[in-house]
């Protein structure tokens, strides 16, 4: 769904303009290839990201066509492509810079930078002219625009040029640098090749890359039989029909809307790389526990009453304790004095052995006396001890 | 002011989890769950209330203590959708008797109604209102107040009918216009005395002033029956056991209640009042008299640890010869008794003690518990008493247990 979304949201919002696109109607756009292509075959336009491809269900009748990427593709999309591929998808690659072939090394295929100069060629001599391509499924000529060249490693080469060609791998112009390895000797050079020469059905993938993707342009289709190559490559490819996805995340669209389109890429990643979703995952479970932890909820309007609160002043610890036996003693005294009915001048100046006789009691003699608690008596014992006592 | 709900904060966790588990799992059906509780949320976050117009009436703005006022909030703002939560704040003094101050409301032309129960004595803010808007799934609020801040007064519990029950034994009342030959606000000379900062100036006796150097006042006759003065303890000690019973508050009602009986008799009653600072306040009579007597007992505040001595020190040139005392204390934490009250009967004023034992009213916050520093205290606090009683002064223990009543009966008044 995030991704119909996405894709329909940016398909809206980007109406793109770029060179090779299947948007521009120009004479650099892709628009009449990508409207000559038969109405039983599904058509998709990729705005984000191939790593969409990871979602694809039936990936031996899909046909993933790159014309003339302006960006590299990065890792995780090579490795969306790459098991595309391994699932049967189908590949269709056309470029002439050199940056698709961080993706075509991996099917041992390169692509070689400098143009390829031709004697054949039509009207300029950017114009290649292939003649009498001759392929299980197609016989004809092409006309290439500036292509460069291709070398490969396993596959078979689909389209060759003539002997007489060569490479300006300098780009000087002129045909120089003969006799280096790297040089620019002349001689037959690829400029089409499949990996799966043998291919024959929808469960094992294909791919085929180009080293012109500016033979398709609304410019050049409709020169030689271009056009009629492109499809007979995608009947080919897909004989049995299915869906062709144009990728047309890898065209820089300029301004706001290359920054929307750029911007619409994080989603379709946090949905197809599997660690940005481990990552993402990760990121929002935290951020959830953050959440609950910090979120310091409104709190319930309640009316809240004091009046039931207590307070106490003198008994604030119930227990006595040896702090309290200058109390004790006053109270013990003054129990005394009241009990004998004497004024407080009166009985200050009453000597020890007349209190001794009064008190009649040795242990809380002892007690007003030293001022401190007998050996044996603890100060809840005296407690009770002046609590009991009564004058005689 | 505002603030999201745990509910929002669940909602969002959980349209979170739904998202992270579509993309884990590229699941559409997660998709769509988290999508439609994001988008549920958007919409109810996009519907607040507009701010509602409150008014608050009280049904009564002045109560005695233990009776109830009844309270309307009116809530007028337009139909929109959300949620009103009005709460309408009340100082902590006061109870809720029936219904609540917090309603949920919807928008609109409302109204709700709670009553409050008034225990304690005191100015009860009733106010502001509070307001939380809240948007129809109770997700988010927005907070604010309403200053309609209105104040609730209660005055201390009295129990007039009674005190006029009771048969005074001190102060007989009369019929008449009587001549008390005591110090008072009446037209015949009585005596000179020095000078205090609240006479008024027409009372100095200037040739007495001239002839001894020292400013000097006539003292006029009352027309009154008696005067009685009230010295009442208010520090931070009298407020012991539960807040709406406490020697303070015992103190209160029964000056309260005794001064009605009092001034309905034609007698006139001040009032010394000591804390934090020592209030005076000179016997006074009439109809406004017990209205402002007990304006000023309602406003008293438990602090403060002034003693007794120095407050009788300050305030003897305030009182009146031979004015009868009535102390309410709990003749606690002061070492000063002894001497303030031999100083007050050494100036010959009859002096009764009524003293609600604090340390009793401890007690009760222990649950009753005979505990070893409450009997210390005890007998501490009975030494004082025989003391205090053998002065001559006429002490009345009141114990907890001993309701108002019963305390006016015995004090006679």
């Amino acid at each position: 769904m995030i991704l119909v979304i996405s894709e329909l949201l940016a398909f809206a919002l980007l109406p793109t303009s770029s060179d090779l696109s299947v948007e521009n109607h120009g004479q650099k756009g892709l628009s009449e290839a990508y409207g000559s292509l038969p109405d039983e075959l599904d058509r998709e336009i990729l705005l984000t990201s191939p790593t969409l491809l990871l979602e694809e269900d039936d990936p031996g009748k899909t046909l993933f066509i790159s014309i003339g990427p302006q960006r590299e593709y990065t890792l995780t999309e090579i490795y969306a492509i790459e098991k595309f591929y391994n699932r049967g998808g189908k590949l269709l690659l056309a470029d002439d810079t050199g940056r698709i072939n961080i993706l075509t090394n991996r099917f041992d295929i390169t692509i070689i930078e400098g143009q390829l100069y031709d004697e054949t060629f039509q009207e300029h001599p950017d114009l290649v002219k292939i003649d009498d391509v001759q392929l299980d499924f197609f016989s004809g000529f092409l006309v290439l625009n500036r292509p460069s060249s291709l070398i490969f490693s396993s596959g078979q080469g689909m389209v060759r040029s003539s002997p007489s060609s060569w490479v300006d791998r300098n780009g000087n112009g002129i045909m120089d640098n003969v006799t280096s390895a790297q040089g620019e000797a002349p001689g037959p050079r690829y400029l089409a090749v499949t990996t799966d020469p043998d291919f024959q059905g929808s469960k094992s993938g294909n791919v085929v890359v180009i080293s012109d993707p500016s033979m398709f342009m609304n410019l050049m289709i409709q020169e030689a039989d271009n056009l009629d190559f492109l499809l007979a490559l995608i009947d080919h490819l897909l004989p049995e029909g299915g869906k062709v996805i144009f990728d047309e995340g890898v065209h820089q669209t300029p301004g706001g809307t290359g920054i929307i389109q750029r911007a619409t890429r994080i989603p379709v990643f946090l949905v197809t790389d599997i660690n940005l979703k481990i990552v993402v995952g990760t990121m929002v479970a935290i951020s959830l526990f953050a959440l609950a932890y910090i979120h310091d909820p409104p709190g319930v309007h309640r009316h809240e009453s004091i009046l039931d609160r207590t307070g106490v002043a003198e008994i604030v610890d119930p227990g006595i304790s040896e702090d309290d036996i200058t109390e004790l003693r006053k109270v013990f005294l003054d129990r005394v004095r009241v009990t004998s009915g004497m004024s407080m001048e009166a009985f200050s100046n009453l000597p020890w052995d007349q209190l001794e006789k009064m008190i009649e009691n040795d242990i809380l003699f002892k007690f007003v006396r030293d001022g401190k608690l007998p050996g044996e008596m603890d100060m809840n014992n005296m407690l009770v001890e002046v609590r009991t006592w009564e004058r005689k | 002011m505002s603030g999201f709900s745990t509910r929002a904060v669940g909602y969002s966790s959980a349209s979170m989890i739904l998202l992270v588990l579509s993309l884990v799992l590229s699941s559409k059906l997660f998709l769509i769950g988290g999508l439609l509780t994001l988008a549920m949320m958007l919409i109810s976050l996009s519907f607040i209330p507009r701010k509602p117009k409150i008014t608050r009436i009280l049904e009564r703005d002045q109560v005695f203590e233990e009776e109830t006022s009844e309270v309307m909030v009116k809530v007028e703002g337009k139909k929109d959708m959300g949620n009103l939560e009005v709460f309408d704040r009340l100082s902590l003094g006061l109870n809720l008797k029936d219904s609540s101050n917090c309603a949920m409301l919807p928008p609109g032309k409302r109204s709700f109604r709670y009553e409050i129960d008034a225990p304690l004595r005191g100015y009860h803010p009733v106010g502001p209102t509070s307001i939380r808007r809240w948007d129809p799934m109770w997700l988010w609020f927005s907070q604010g107040e309403v200053d309609n801040k209105q104040q609730l007064t209660v005055f201390p519990q009295m129990v007039t009918e009674r005190s006029k029950m009771v048969q005074t034994t001190q102060f007989q009342p009369k019929p008449g216009e009587l001549r008390l030959k005591r110090v008072g606000i009446g037209k015949e000379f009585h005596s000179i005395r020095d000078y205090t900062t609240t006479d008024p100036f027409n009372t100095i006796n200037w040739k007495a002033t001239a002839r001894t150097g020292k400013l000097l006042v006539n003292q006029f006759e009352a027309e009154s029956i008696t005067d009685v003065m009230f010295l009442l303890d208010s520090r931070m000690v009298t407020r012991v056991g539960s807040m709406v019973d406490n020697p303070l508050e015992r103190s209160i009602r029964f000056i309260a209640s005794a001064a009605s009986g009092l001034l309905l008799s034609s007698n006139r009653v001040g009032l010394i009042i000591f804390g934090s600072s020592v209030s005076v306040f000179k016997p006074m009579g009439g109809p406004t008299a017990l209205t402002s007597i007990l304006h000023t007992l309602t406003n008293v505040t438990p602090s403060g640890y002034n003693t007794m001595g120095a407050t009788i020190s300050y305030s003897l040139p305030y009182l009146t010869p031979n004015v009868p005392i009535v102390m309410l204390s709990p003749l606690s934490e002061d070492p000063t008794i002894r001497e303030a009250v031999k100083n007050l009967l050494g100036r010959g004023h009859s002096l009764t003690i009524i003293s609600p034992s604090g340390i009793e009213f401890e007690r009760a916050v222990y649950f009753g518990k005979l505990t070893p520093k409450y009997l210390l205290k005890r007998l501490s606090r009975e030494s004082l008493v025989i003391d205090l009683r053998s002065m001559g002064a006429r002490v009345i223990d009141w114990t907890p247990d001993q309701d108002l009543v019963k305390i006016l009966r015995e004090v006679g008044i």
